[in-house]
């Protein structure tokens, strides 16, 4: 058992680190993050779609579409140079771009999902596809912007040559998805009908409260123990920049993506329907790729891997990483696994 | 007391003051950095216990620090204050149980007796205060802090709405939900009985939510019995595996295994689903209210309301919709209306090859530019 004397020791070296620590915040400056240079192709309302300058001398003739969820920012994705899963992407030779879909107001809480899926993504898809005059591209997404993916292969397969999902919900019931339990007694018309655009705090406070604990408390002692270290010090704040960084989510979308996927479970029911287009999973019949991380509180791996029992492709293929949520993107193993399974599987392919 | 002890003590009293004087430099040495910052140490201020240290610190820096910045500044001291008065408590009852000897079972009763006050003083803050979220302030504070935001932002209603209701609130501890509520559903009359009337149903969803946010109160102090339970369950399992803590952040990551553990079995639990939805819901009934009145004040002021704004946001939206209907028809269009044409081109290339007699094929247009190019040269 420690004694007191331990105790005391231990509290006077916490003090002094944080004493000390403060010095180095106030020298620790902007939170960059982005660590790969990047172009704006198209623009549209809020959105920009970018390309990610390639590192090879000749990259990949069929380029990646990253499609990034509403939720949060899609820098997590390239949040500095040594952990930025882009970055590696483009170091394994692949052609990248990027949806961003920047930040809703007020004017758009009318875009729902026929807006989002058969508008923007559609006209970025064919936006790259006049642009390398191909008749479709390799999609990749992330999150909820992997569901989106999964729709829009399912209503457009014409337009999608191969599929990479990445930490996606597609079985929204699972017993093990907290968030899921949560959402079913909420009142979301109400919600949406009173703020229309739904803000990015109040998914923030659900967040958060899936580990309250770890993540309100915890997790600042062990930056007060990082104070001292400039380099770690940033890393941790930029972590803290995108996860507050929250955009408000357009509330017509929210509404449809709470009720048809949450509440319904729709996309495996196989009773959605976008914009009059059915969304038939089985309709996916080009390679899919998914990637799922085996301690993810948000997204859990049942809820992902249920893919498999519904795509129409012949050429599936899993990934588990072991790893959360976040982890996936910024973590040491994830720069050495990711980019490098996702190039080595999407090259076998483009062939 | 045997000389022995009185020696121990002694000497912990001393690091105790050592360390404090330590303590201290660190941050006067900061606060020379800084600017006419000097004078400003407390006085008195080697005697304050470790938890408040943080407050002097935080009002010392106060004066050089950017507001935005002294936000951020709280937030961090408030969290690690939680974890050093945890220090302060296992110091103190480690202290209690070192005077009564090594036997392991006075160490436990020492350590129990802190959890349960622990659970107590939580408990207790929660029944007393107006402040729904007390006595989570360092267990829960961002989240709770999170909501109480949420609860005030885009109110209708100017100030920090969730504050400004906490009498409201007040009522139900006090007994007193029901007779207000039978108050609030009075008949109302004269020329103004619209507006009485939507104003008492605003203060009916206020009790409503109070009530809301109490249960959820409730609930997340079962989260924290439960949590306590655990942590004594665990040390005693450790102490009974002859195992023991070797550090205060080891302690402190044990009740923070503990509280996961215990909010996992409660969180995921019917009652607590229903009970999270229903402060939402009532949260968002409440606002969907003070809008409603806040618009019947705008309109009679001739001022845009939020309901014109949605009604223009929403004809907009269906206008830039059908714009892009438009546009991918004609896209469509432009491209069907090629492929037709090439079909077409392609038949008859075919059919002139059947027959025989094809003629040689007019060059393309860069081919003309090269013969031409050639000509030239």
């Amino acid at each position: 058992m420690f004694r007191p004397d331990h105790i005391m020791q231990e509290i006077y070296d916490f003090n002094h680190k944080v004493a000390n620590g403060l010095k180095t915040l106030t020298r620790v400056g902007d939170i960059d993050v982005g660590a790969s240079f990047k172009d704006p192709v198209y623009q549209e309302d809020k959105l920009t779609l970018y390309r990610f300058r390639p590192r090879v001398a000749e990259p990949s003739k069929v380029p990646v579409l990253i499609v990034y969820a509403l939720v949060n920012r899609p820098y997590m994705a390239d949040l500095q140079e040594d952990r930025s899963m882009i970055r590696g992407l483009l170091e394994q030779g692949l052609d990248v771009y990027l949806i961003d879909w920047g930040y809703p107001d007020g004017a758009d809480r009318y875009l729902d999902l026929d807006d989002y899926l058969n508008g923007y993504i559609r006209r970025c898809v064919d936006f790259i596809c006049r642009q390398h005059h191909l008749p479709n591209i390799n999609l990749l997404g992330i999150c909820q912007g992997g569901t989106f993916s999964l729709c829009f292969a399912a209503m457009h397969p014409e337009k999608v040559s191969n599929l990479v999902t990445m930490v996606t919900p597609v079985d929204f019931k699972t017993p093990d998805n907290v968030l899921s339990q949560w959402v079913q007694e909420l009142d979301v018309d109400l919600m949406v009908d009173t703020l229309g655009n739904v803000p990015g705090e109040l998914l923030n406070w659900s967040f958060l409260s899936l580990k309250p604990f770890r993540l309100t408390g915890q997790k600042y002692l062990d930056m007060a123990e990082m104070l001292e270290d400039p380099v770690k010090l940033k890393n941790f704040l930029r972590m803290e920049k995108w996860i507050f960084d929250s955009p408000d989510q357009a509330g017509e979308t929210f509404r449809q993506f709470i009720k048809w996927f949450y509440k319904e479970n729709r996309l495996i029911n196989g009773n959605l329907e976008i914009g009059g287009h059915p969304v038939n999973l089985s309709r996916i019949t080009m390679p899919v790729f998914n990637v799922y991380a085996t301690e993810d509180h948000l997204v859990p791996p049942a809820s992902s891997i249920a893919l498999e029992k519904y795509v129409g492709s012949n050429d599936y293929t899993t990934m588990a990483f072991k790893g959360g949520h976040i982890g996936i993107y910024v973590s040491g193993r994830a720069q050495k696994e990711i980019p490098a399974g996702v190039a080595e599987w999407l090259k076998a392919r483009m062939h | 007391m045997n000389d022995k002890q009185t020696a121990g003590e002694a000497e912990w009293a001393g690091a105790w003051a050592d360390m404090q004087r330590h303590y201290w430099n660190a941050w006067s040495d900061l606060l020379q950095a800084a600017p006419g910052m000097g004078a400003n140490k407390p006085s008195g201020a080697s005697s304050a216990p470790w938890g408040q240290g943080f407050d002097l610190w935080s009002k010392m820096l106060g004066p050089v620090m950017p507001p935005e910045s002294r936000t951020w500044m709280d937030k961090l001291m408030e969290i690690n204050k939680g974890y050093l008065q945890m220090g302060e408590a296992l110091f103190n009852t480690f202290s209690t149980a070192q005077k009564s000897g090594k036997d392991p079972s006075q160490w436990w009763e020492s350590i129990n007796l802190y959890l349960t006050k622990m659970q107590e003083q939580v408990a207790s803050q929660f029944r007393s205060s107006k402040d729904p979220w007390a006595g989570f302030a360092t267990l829960w504070g961002l989240p709770a802090d999170t909501w109480k935001r949420l609860s005030s932002a885009w109110s209708a209603m100017p100030g920090d709405i969730e504050r400004a209701f906490r009498d409201i609130d007040g009522l139900h501890q006090s007994g007193l939900a029901p007779l207000a509520s039978d108050w609030l559903s009075t008949p109302t009359l004269g020329y103004t009985r619209e507006s009485q009337e939507e104003a008492q149903r605003l203060g009916q969803l206020w009790l409503e939510y109070g009530q809301a946010v109490k249960a959820y109160g409730d609930a997340l102090s079962r989260v924290i019995t439960r949590a306590g339970e655990l942590l004594k369950e665990k040390l005693m399992g450790q102490m009974n595996k002859g195992e023991s803590l070797d550090s205060l952040r080891a302690c402190y990551d044990l009740w923070v295994d503990c509280g996961e553990e215990a909010y996992a079995e409660v969180s995921l639990s019917d009652p607590f689903i229903q009970t999270q939805a229903r402060m939402t819901n009532a949260l968002m009934a409440v606002k969907r209210q003070e809008q409603k009145i806040v618009d019947e004040m705008l309109g009679a002021l001739n001022m845009p309301t939020r309901r014109e704004l949605d009604t223009s946001h929403r004809r907009l939206h269906q206008l830039q919709r059908q714009v892009w209907h438009l546009k991918r028809a004609l896209e469509d269009f432009g491209t069907l209306e090629l492929r037709e044409e090439v079909a077409v081109l392609q038949r008859q290339v075919s059919e002139l090859k059947a027959s025989g007699t094809a003629t040689p094929t007019q060059p393309t247009s860069p081919a003309r530019r090269s013969t031409k190019s050639k000509d030239v040269t």
